[in-house]
């Protein structure tokens, strides 16, 4: 239940970091507001390595066992960034949000499958729902903005 | 078309990123899966803003609040990834999605950020519903 409760946190604190981002973004450009990000985070991380007793991690024989396509996930990360800059530009953010979400939970059903074992039938049914909702929510939302811009108007 | 391609293309990308920050936990301490997501980055980003002949790195100026977004970064990172070896990348995601949604709406209806205020209005229930229910059959199947 844990594990649970902590994920739906994550998730409400990814909305606001967001947010802070795009401030970030605001004050220093796109790139150099996503420098503050990674830095602060690499040394923010470095300092609790050290404080929690765990510097060992960084011996060249042990990280030389760990297969290096697991080291590829910030490069995912900051591909998908330039993507959805481009993408965004040219379909808006309604689009990419479900789009994003369409490939981001594809990848994790087929990633869970191959690392996990993990597939039901009933977890695409779940997906496709999540899919309509959100899809849903912002119709909703980009209704009440016309509303709002027609009563301005 | 293409960018509809380009979108889901990111998108995939970024499942890709949690599940593989998810199975680097099973060899790491959670924080030093921190430092190699965030400082691979940043070494990268360092090297394309070098190359764009840009070193300006003057960071003043900024709201307070700014400066804590690598704090930030670092618990969602950690939290995740402790989440996705337990449950699943698929499930992780999906209550991200809730919270997500949940927070976006908190933020809105007061406006936090200096964005426009958008009180949060009942029609919008049942599409949170439908989420929600989306996310019980990930989770429980």
């Amino acid at each position: 239940m844990i594990y649970y409760i902590v994920a739906v946190c994550s998730g409400m604190l990814s909305s606001m970091s967001n947010m802070v981002n795009t401030k970030a973004g605001e004050c220093f450009g796109a790139t150099k507001g996503s420098l503050i990000n990674y830095w602060g985070a690499s040394v923010a991380s470095l300092i609790l390595i050290f404080a929690t007793g765990n510097g060992s991690d960084f011996t060249l024989s042990y990280m030389k066992t760990v297969p290096p396509l697991f080291y590829l996930g910030s490069v995912c990360g900051l591909v998908a960034l330039v993507l959805l800059v481009i993408g965004t530009q040219k379909k808006g953010s309604s689009a990419s949000t479900i789009l994003l979400l369409f490939g981001q939970l594809l990848a994790t059903i087929i990633l869970d499958y191959l690392f996990f074992g993990k597939f039901h039938i009933a977890r695409l049914l779940g997906i496709f729902l999540i899919l309509v909702g959100v899809s849903w929510k912002e119709k909703i939302m980009n209704g009440i903005k016309q509303e709002e811009e027609k009563e301005l108007a | 078309m293409i960018y509809f391609v380009i979108l889901a293309i990111a998108g995939l990308l970024q499942g890709m990123m949690v599940s593989f920050n998810g199975q680097l936990s099973t060899y790491y301490s959670l924080f030093t899966v921190c430092f190699f997501v965030h400082f691979i980055a940043a070494v990268l980003l360092l090297i394309y803003v070098k190359a764009q002949g840009k070193d300006d790195f003057d960071f003043r100026g900024a709201p307070k609040y700014v400066y804590i977004v690598g704090i930030m970064g670092l618990i969602i990172v950690t939290t995740s990834s402790w989440c996705t070896v337990a449950v699943g990348a698929t499930a992780m995601l999906s209550l991200s999605v809730v919270g997500q949604l949940i927070s976006s709406a908190i933020i809105d209806h007061n406006g936090w950020f200096g964005l426009k205020q958008k009180k949060f209005q009942l029609k919008q229930l049942p599409s949170y519903m439908l989420v929600i229910a989306g996310v019980l059959l990930v989770v429980c199947f």
